[in-house]
């Protein structure tokens, strides 16, 4: 997979940070949440607006409620929810919170390089 | 400065004891050892149960016979349970985290942005509305305070096909129904009218009878008139 940094001044220095051909490749999320809590509702929110900008058209997002499955907690040992699992494009990954720290989502989808 | 190796041995010692510790709590947690974690807040630290006092009403409403999906103001499923799966027919979750207006029929797509963006104050609401599927639903929004995850709302769910099923056929028996009436108030009709003009051949007949009574009964007495001359000529010879 061809990487390549764009080149962008002032405000926008960030996107310096952005890969800018993450690839075309799919994909494919799983957030842990659980019922109807104030954090779980703010991560679906928030990755959704993420996922939008940023993947559209090349995501699938499992949503995935441990209160009605549980036993699905098992396979990725989740300790916390909400918890973003990246199971592909490799490498995989983990991230726990709200999803309000777009940076910090950004960085764990591989989505922005660390600066 | 850098470090010795000395250093860096007792180092990684302690970061290893560390991560022993840390590991051990997360296992902890992990196996159910524990039933509160202390968090660090904005208002200091406070206790997170981890049995919830909530877990009756959470049980009712995952097993209830009815969909209930908490919705966010752009539309965005945030929750749902497993009756609301069964009623679009996906796994739960493909449900949560996607636009519940997905599931709708074209044309009525438009109702959920009615609620949604025309009523946001709107306490209450209710939509009937029919899904890809051929399911015919009843949603009953009700809209959470603000101070509970601002402006989302949580719907209830409701089957109504069989209704809606019967619905139709009440509505195609009184089409039906209308329609034999109709056929049934035009044959009135006609029969109405041919009682009218049999009703008017009759009263000719009856008067054209009477003249005829009026004639024989004028001839008869001629008759008769003629019969006593003739008798009187004939008795007069």
């Amino acid at each position: 997979m061809k990487k390549e940094k764009i080149k962008v001044k002032g405000s926008t220095e960030m996107f310096d940070l952005t890969i800018s051909d993450p690839g075309k490749d799919k994909y494919i999320l799983r957030l842990y949440i659980t019922g109807t809590t104030q954090r779980s509702a703010l991560s679906i929110i928030n990755l959704n607006k993420i996922c939008e900008e940023y993947l559209e058209g090349r995501y699938e997002l499992e949503v995935i409620d441990l209160y009605q499955k549980p036993f699905l907690a098992k396979d990725e040992q989740i300790i916390a929810t909400p918890t973003l699992i990246k199971k592909l494009p490799l490498p995989f990954r983990r991230i726990i919170g709200d999803m309000s720290n777009i940076e910090k989502v950004l960085l764990g989808l591989d989505l922005k390089k660390v600066n | 400065m850098t470090k010795t190796k000395e250093h860096l041995i007792i180092e990684n010692e302690e970061l290893r004891s560390r991560l022993v510790e840390t590991e051990e709590t997360l296992m902890a947690i992990r196996n159910g050892e524990v039933d509160a974690i202390m968090v660090s807040g904005t208002k200091g630290e406070q206790v997170y149960s981890i049995s919830s006092a909530e877990t009756p009403y959470r049980t009712f409403i995952e097993e209830m016979n009815e969909g209930a999906v908490s919705l966010s103001k752009e539309g965005i499923i945030l929750y749902c349970n497993k009756r609301f799966a069964e009623l679009v027919q996906e796994p739960i979750e493909c449900v949560i985290g996607t636009y519940l207006k997905r599931f709708f029929t074209l044309k009525d797509k438009s109702k959920l942005d009615y609620v949604l963006v025309k009523q946001a104050h709107n306490k209450n609401d209710v939509l009937i509305i029919s899904l890809i599927n051929t399911l015919y639903l009843k949603l009953s929004f009700h809209l959470l305070p603000s101070y509970l995850q601002g402006n989302n709302r949580i719907l209830i769910a409701t089957d109504i096909t069989e209704m809606k099923k019967k619905e139709n056929e009440l509505l195609e028996l009184h089409r039906v129904l209308e329609i034999n009436l109709d056929k049934i108030q035009r044959l009135r009709m006609q029969l109405i009218d041919k009682m009218i003009e049999n009703e008017v051949k009759i009263n000719k007949l009856k008067n054209t009878n009477n003249k005829l009574v009026k004639e024989i009964t004028k001839h008869k007495l001629i008759e008769a008139e003629l019969k006593k001359k003739l008798n009187q000529k004939k008795a007069t010879t």
